[in-house]
Parts: structure tokens; sequence; C-alpha cells
């Protein structure tokens, strides 16, 4: 006869939160069954709300989706709608892009890693805790994050929904001083951004290997941020208009968020996949940096992701002052554009991983339909994956408050914006005997 | 030399713009002080509150209190719920993270703000307690000189 013993462990909802979340498993003979990562919060619609827009609107639009991510929003759209309008933009548009996408790397990184996920490691409930102990730590996040909001800012016109991108360049070009003064700033964080990695790789992470596959983009001629090819560590490579034969996204009844597959399985996406993929192509200073953290390439260890991070912090860093080294005021700061009726694909990588559009354009330039996918419906199924074997290996005979910290350890190392829908994890647990 | 700094927290959306408004009404009554406007700065807050002794924040508050604008200590900000998500990182939540870093200033007023009053009026509450601050420099001052 089995007894079933029911537990309900609420940690309170505070007001001013992006999302929720929840986590529900039934434990049975020491193994995890029906886990379901649960996110409620209501669907936004903005492929919708795309629809019969005009395609200058876009960028500005798709830039609020997310607060942290804003620019990789952004540059996924533009890409697509450019390709569809065959604008080439220049060199000058190409590289600045990149140089916003290293600001938004390198200030969501640093929120990540301080304000999120180091707490869990070192024992704290939250960074103000944390903070209390390590002020030192915290300080030197907070100097990153303001970089890279500066970063942002410098193109963006401001670091939170930046204004400065526009389908064939962008509105503003910065002056000669503000780059200047921006680039001595890069220069003076690298001292934090070595200092980082050092840090992160002495945390005490959990030893949890698995099984799952890398999926980032690749681009032969540097390391990929806001253009290249799909690839993966089961071999794939594929052009972006290729990216549906493949990933398929769908509903499950427990989420408002999709669940993404390759091939029918889940994979894995975001800094740890990058670097498990691209890390060859990182300048040999990193590389070499990465060798003395003592931290190996490709790694099946989830939690090294806070190291990854790290490791792309101090090459955001070092890839901005090179595109800003010999910076001046272009002529022409955007392309002429000539809208025509077509379909076009944009990928690009968020701090979190790809970040995936798709846009069919009508003559006029008016958005007919919108499709995005975003890295956190495309770790989702992973997510849950790994919290199936991360709760076993660390073991179903912990507490329930135990397993609740586990458990949310597991899911705040992917991404902030699940992090956010997961920091009041509510968790229930059916333990059968 | 700045020796008070008024941050304004919000953005320029009509709705979130009310700390800002009070802010433009603010700075054409004080010239010596130094006025700062932040878009959500989220953490990026402490930055803006070093290198100078005293600051004033000012905020709007989520519902209207009869009282116009409510002075808020340290400590009723620390009865709120615990944080956080990074969407959730609030101006509480930061002073509590600059608190705990021992990075406040050494005198710090918070202000709500509440919505649905005129701008004139609650910039002129504002003025009345930011020249408190100013006032009590000034006799500080004028002590020391003796």
């Amino acid at each position: 006869m089995s007894d079933k013993r029911e537990i309900n462990i609420r940690v309170p909802v505070l007001a001013r939160v992006e999302g929720e979340g929840a986590l529900s498993f039934t434990a049975r003979d020491g193994r995890i069954e029906d886990l379901q990562l649960k996110i409620f919060e209501p669907p936004r619609l903005f492929e919708k709300f795309l629809e019969g827009r005009d395609y200058h609107e876009v960028p500005d639009m798709v830039a609020r989706i997310c607060g942290i991510c804003p620019v990789a929003y952004q540059m996924s759209a533009v890409q697509a709608i450019e390709s569809i309008f065959e604008i080439k933009v220049t060199p000058w548009v190409q590289a600045m892009r990149r140089v916003m996408y290293c600001g938004e790397w390198i200030q969501s990184h640093a929120l990540h890693i301080h304000l999120l996920a180091a707490p869990d490691y070192l024992g704290y409930n939250s960074a103000i805790e944390m903070a209390k102990d390590h002020a030192d730590i915290v300080q030197r996040g907070l100097r990153l994050q303001s970089l890279g909001n500066k970063l942002i800012g410098l193109l963006g016109a401001r670091s939170v929904h930046p204004v400065g991108v526009c389908v064939g360049g962008f509105h503003h070009a910065p002056s000669l001083s503000e780059v200047e003064s921006l680039y001595h700033e890069l220069e003076q964080s690298i001292v934090d951004a070595e200092a980082l990695i050092g840090w992160t790789a002495t945390l005490p992470l959990p030893d949890d290997q698995q099984d799952f596959v890398s999926v980032a983009l690749s681009n032969e001629q540097q390391f990929a941020i806001e253009q290249g090819r799909v690839i993966s560590s089961a071999g794939l490579n594929i052009s972006l208009n290729e990216y549906e034969q493949h990933f398929a996204e769908h509903q499950v009844p427990h989420s408002t968020a999709f669940h993404s597959l390759l091939e029918g399985q889940p994979y894995l996406v975001g800094p740890l996949a990058r670097l498990n993929l691209n890390l060859q192509q990182l300048p040999q200073e990193i590389q070499k940096l990465v060798k003395q953290s003592g931290i190996h390439f490709p790694c099946q260890n989830m939690f090294l992701s806070i190291v990854a991070r790290a490791i792309e912090i101090r090459y955001a860093i070092g890839e901005a002052m090179r595109l800003l080294k010999n910076y001046q005021v272009p002529n022409a700061r955007k392309q002429t554009v000539t809208p025509k009726a077509g379909v076009g694909y944009g990928c690009t990588e968020a701090p979190r991983g790809i970040l995936w559009h798709r846009y069919e354009v009508d003559a006029q330039g008016i958005i007919v339909n919108a499709n995005i996918v975003p890295p956190t419906s495309q770790n989702q199924a992973r997510i849950e994956a790994d919290l199936r074997n991360s709760l076993e290996a660390y073991g179903l005979q912990h507490s329930d408050d135990e397993l609740r910290l586990h458990g949310e350890m597991v899911i705040r190392n992917y991404d902030p914006c699940i992090s956010c829908a997961t920091h009041f994890l509510k968790i229930k647990v059916d333990r059968i005997d | 030399m700045i020796d008070l700094r008024v941050i304004a927290v919000g953005s320029p959306f009509t709705g979130d713009d009310l700390a800002w408004q009070v802010s433009d009404t603010l700075q054409q009554q004080f010239d010596t002080i130094d006025f700062i406007k932040l878009d959500r700065p989220g953490s990026q807050l402490i930055e803006y509150l070093q290198g100078v002794d005293r600051v004033v924040v000012i905020d709007a508050l989520e519902e209207k209190v009869t009282s116009s604008i409510v002075e808020l200590t340290m400590q009723q900000l620390q009865q709120e719920t615990n944080l956080v998500s990074s969407h959730g990182f609030g101006v509480s939540e930061t002073l509590r993270l600059a608190e705990a870093m021992q990075a406040l200033p050494e005198t710090l007023c918070i202000l709500g703000l509440s919505p649905g009053v005129d701008i004139h009026s609650l910039a002129d509450r504002c003025a009345a307690i930011i020249a408190s601050y100013t006032t009590i420099h000034r006799q500080q001052v004028s002590r020391n000189a003796i």
C-alpha cells in the first residue's frame, strides 16, 4: 500500500514582477515522474501586434519584448527585414551593431551573474544578502553592468528599450568624443572582467554532467554574435531559412511559453552552448584566460554557464574596444530603404541564446505576419530535462525546502527571463513511497 | 560644489513620468542643486548615489495617498517582501542593496509622489522638503566656519 504525502510550499509573490513560474513533480521510488516547469504569465501576442504595422516600426516595437535584451530583438528584426529589402548595410553599421550587442552581453551577463545566479552558489537568498558579505564583488558587477548599459546607450540613445536602431542602419552616430570617453572606460574595465572569470571559476558549483546538444550561431569570420549560420554539436549546419525544417515549437498544457525542439529533442542555447561550439574563435588572450580558469570546453555541466558568461563579458569588452579603436563619424549612418514584398529571416545571439525571427512583408513594407522564437522557448524543454536529472542526482531524500532551492538554482542558471518567472517558485511535491 | 542631488526616477512615458515632471518644475527653483532624471535605472541607481553627501530620491507611488507625498525611511523599505527578479529590481530593492554595500549617502530622503495630484502642488511640497535639507546644510557650513 502506498503512502502519498502531499506538501505545498509557497514563496510569496511580489509586486512589480514580469512573470511567474511554478514547478511540480511526483517522486516514486526515488525517481521523478511528471515534472512540469509551469510558466503561466499571460501570452503577450507581440507577433500579432506586428501584423499591419510599417516595417520601420518593428525595431522599436520588438525592443519592448524584453527589458534586458532589447538589442537582440532589434538586431534579429532588422537583419530579417533588410534581407527582404536586399539592403547590405555599410561596414560601419555592421561594426556598430556588434558594439551595441557587446553592450547587451556585458550588462545582461553581469546582472545575471551577480544579482541572480551567484547568491545561489554562495548560500544567500538574494543579492542583497550577498552584498553584506561581498560588497566588493557586487560593486564590481554593477560597474560592469553600467558599462554595458553605456555601450547600448551610445548607439541606442538609452539602455532600456533603446531607440537608435533602424532598418538600414542607425538614427544617430555617436560623436568622436563620446566614443573616446567610453573606450577609456572599456579599457579600465578589463581588470574587473578578468577578475570576474577567476572568481566565477572558483565558486562551489555542483558537478552535474549531462548529455545535451548545444546549438549556436557560427560565423567563419568571427565569434558569432549578430550574424551566422545555425549549427549544433550534433552536426547541424543550416542557413536561417532552413530553421523551421529542423526546429519546431509546440504548446504544452502547463505553460504559456512554447517548447522548442530540434529534430524532436530538447537542446541548449546560450553562453555555454556558444563556447562549446565556438571557443576556438575567441582571441588567443581570452583562450589563455579560459585555460587559466581550469574550465575545459566543450563542457556538459550546465552550472558552468556562469563562467561562460564571465568569459563572454571579457570577450565583449575586448571586441567593443577593437571595433571602436579607430572610430570615425560616418558620412552616412543608414542606407536608403525601398520596401519590397517577401519573406526574410534573422537570427542573432541574444545573451541567453539564439533569437530567430521570420517576417513576411508586402510591397509597401507592411508586416503581413511575424514569427519570433526567443531563447527562453528554446531552452524550456532542456530545463525540464535538466531538472529531472539534477534533482535525482542531488537526491530526493532531501527536504522539500532543499529540493525547492536546488530546483530554483537549476532554473535560474539558464536565463534571467526564466529567472524572473521562477524566483517566485511554488513547488508541489507528491512523494509516493 | 554640489552638496545636494535630487534624483527623479521614472521614464519618458506618460503615466510613468510623474517624478520627471516634478523634477523639471523644481529645477526652476533651485540653481545650486544637481537634478538628475533616470529612466528605469534598476540597480544602476546606486551609481548616482555616489559622490555627494545628501540625496533626495523622488519616485511615483503606485496608488494615490491622501497626503500627496510620503517621506519613506529605509526601515519602511525593509518591510517590503523579499526580492526579486531582475525585472522587479526597483527603487526599494536597489536602495536596500546600496545599504547592504554601505553605499548609501550620508543623508538620504526618499519621497513617494501620489499620482492624480497636480504637478505644481507636488513640486511645492517637494520644494519645502528639499529647502529644509539645504538649510540644514547652510547651518552646518556656517557652524564649521565659526
